[in-house]
């Protein structure tokens, strides 16, 4: 019992070393599937993918790409995180139900399965060698993965990090207890160390009551009208922008 | 032996998600795979060799050397559908 205390109290003193964090945000890119307006939003084009290879990209796939090649734009050479919580869980599905149909599996599936195919992909059509990381975290996926963005780049700051956030609901047969009609929500942001807008975050317990709401739709809030909060099993996160 | 070109060329297209590729786009005897041809990959040989299996029941080793062959062109894959789909 006193070891489990002492664990506990390491890990709270890292906790209040490391939080708040700043995110400075040089460049930000967002998707919806629903618009402002309450109309679907079409699936992107991503020209800039040659046709072989865009001919396999699942929709979530296309508009990572699109936002990520929105993000980094001139930016050749900066380290990926990239967040989900289901990733490309409906192709994994496909495949689920092509084995109980004793149907073959398709290598093409399978090869694009991985949580973190778009990431991938991206760093190949970029030829960017730099550190690519992968984090799902549950419903707080989008928040351990600015966590995650952001000390990369405390560690580093001259390299920057492109952060991505992607997530379509789970296909109905997972009953996750997110709500199905939930949008597409695929968030970029280009952290760097010299951008002026920055974000301070944090993350506390405070015994909150859990909303409805998606965690990365409270930073989009955060980023617009300066504050957003989204809380879950007794935590507060916490984003508030610069003036 | 046309029609079977044909319908291969449709596979093809289908099981390849080749979006904007008409069945005229593929040469007889264009080679399927590398550069300089077609520019199919591995992953493209075996999502086409299921597909063969499952619309053919067409046989295939897997560590064959004569696959190479079968698999170079529509002309090479309308030849292994008829050869097998006879012997049966």
């Amino acid at each position: 019992m006193a070891r489990l205390e002492l664990h506990r109290e390491k890990v709270l003193t890292l906790h209040s070393v490391v939080l708040p964090l700043i995110a400075p945000i040089a460049r930000r890119s967002v998707w919806e599937s629903i618009t402002d307006e309450g109309a679907p939003a079409r699936v992107p084009e991503v020209g800039f993918v040659e046709p072989m290879l865009r001919r396999r990209l699942s929709s979530l796939a296309r508009i990572v790409l699109h936002v990520a090649h929105d993000c980094v734009r001139d930016v050749t050479r900066a380290r990926i995180v990239f967040a989900s919580r289901h990733g490309e869980l409906a192709r994994t599905t496909k495949m689920l139900e092509s084995l109980a149909t004793g149907e073959e599996l398709s290598p093409t599936l399978f090869s694009m399965s991985v949580l973190n195919a778009s990431a991938g992909l991206f760093s190949i059509l970029q030829k960017n060698t730099a550190p690519s990381t992968a984090i799902s975290a549950g419903t707080a996926s989008f928040g351990y993965g600015l966590l995650e963005a952001c000390l990369q780049l405390a560690e580093r700051p001259d390299l920057p990090v492109l952060y991505l956030y992607a997530d379509e609901p789970a296909p109905a047969d997972y009953e996750t207890g997110e709500p199905l009609d939930r949008p597409t929500l695929v968030l970029g942001l280009l952290l760097d160390a010299s951008a002026s807008t920055r974000v301070a975050c944090t993350s506390l317990a405070t015994g909150a009551p859990p909303g409805n709401e998606a965690q990365a739709k409270a930073f989009i809030r955060a980023l617009d009208q300066g504050e957003g909060a989204w809380s879950e099993g007794g935590r507060t996160w916490r984003w508030e922008k610069n003036g | 032996m046309d029609m079977l070109k044909q319908e291969i060329k449709r596979l093809i297209i289908d099981a390849l998600d080749l979006e904007d590729t008409q069945p005229e786009d593929i040469a007889d005897d264009i080679p399927l795979f590398g550069d300089g041809g077609f520019g199919l990959d591995s992953i493209d040989a075996l999502e086409l060799g299921i597909a063969l299996r499952k619309k053919y029941k067409v046989q295939l080793e897997a560590n064959d050397a004569g696959n190479r062959e079968h698999f170079r062109s529509v002309n090479s894959l309308a030849q292994l559908v008829k050869a097998q789909t006879q012997a049966v």
